[in-house]
């Protein structure tokens, strides 16, 4: 049992999204991107992971994870990133995801990210748009 | 001739209850705001100093003085760039993704001490009322 098959179920669920990969299709990455990464892309990173312990063993009752995912999109519009990040939504959301060594609990957005970062000196925007994702887990 | 049958009793415990709120909001204020100023000094820790040390200098504390029997307190970061270090940023140069630091979105677990540190201590302040009552 590891706590990576956590992050593996996530990205497995988005990878495997035809309409996402066409939405996206820089991929799906781990906190960073590639340098140059074609745009509008994924990423995912843990915010929090938590382990929930009980009396009778040392495997945790269960475990909860915290997960940022959003879609990045070099624009002056919010339209690709935003479309990106519905169809994240659709997938995870309410998603019973398929954890190797674990059963599953529950998956779905806990709270919206949204926001557009601009370059004051060259006036070139990058639009984030997904939301922080509240996974757990019940170990076998 | 006249009997009177009276029972007074429920009266100052009753006057007790309807300010109840008030003595719960006044009983915990410290503790949140204790709890606030914790959290606010781990974030602050948690925060890389940069070239002008606006991003740390921004993490402040504000009581949100808006309903009565309400105790709040806002650990809020005045730095205009504070969102791109809690959930990342596009470097320019390399044009790559920069992982976010989530230094409030781990909020959680100091949220969980104080409402753990005030279930313990609230019931104490009431009993004092009531007996007080």
């Amino acid at each position: 049992m590891s706590s990576a098959a956590i992050d593996a179920a996530i990205f497995t669920a988005l990878t495997n999204d035809a309409t996402l990969t066409t939405l996206a299709p820089g991929g799906v990455f781990r906190g960073t991107s590639p340098q140059g990464a074609l745009q509008p892309f994924v990423i995912v990173e843990v915010v929090d992971h938590l382990d929930e312990p009980q009396m009778s063993t040392s495997t945790p009752a269960f475990e909860s994870v915290r997960y940022m995912i959003k879609a990045v999109d070099g624009a002056t519009s919010m339209v690709a990133a935003s479309s990106a990040a519905d169809r994240i939504y659709a997938i995870l959301n309410g998603a019973t995801l398929s954890v190797s060594g674990y059963d599953a609990m529950l998956c779905v957005r806990e709270e919206r990210v949204a926001y557009t970062e601009v370059d004051d000196a060259s006036d070139h925007r990058f639009q984030h748009n997904g939301g922080m994702y509240r996974v757990m887990v019940d170990p076998q | 001739m006249s009997a009177s049958l009276k029972f007074d009793g429920l009266k100052e415990l009753m006057a007790t209850l309807k300010v109840s709120g008030k003595i719960a909001a006044d009983g915990v204020r410290s503790t949140v705001r204790q709890s606030a100023y914790a959290f606010a000094e781990q974030a602050k820790s948690d925060t890389k100093i940069g070239k002008t040390g606006n991003l740390r200098r921004g993490i402040k504390v504000r009581e949100d003085v808006g309903a009565s029997n309400v105790v709040s307190f806002d650990v809020r970061n005045t730095a205009p760039h504070a969102h791109l270090y809690e959930y990342g940023f596009m470097h320019k140069n390399g044009n790559r993704h920069i992982p976010g630091n989530f230094v409030f979105s781990k909020a959680g677990g100091a949220r969980q001490r104080m409402n753990d540190r005030i279930e313990q201590i609230l019931p104490e302040i009431l009993q004092a009322a009531v007996d007080k009552s």
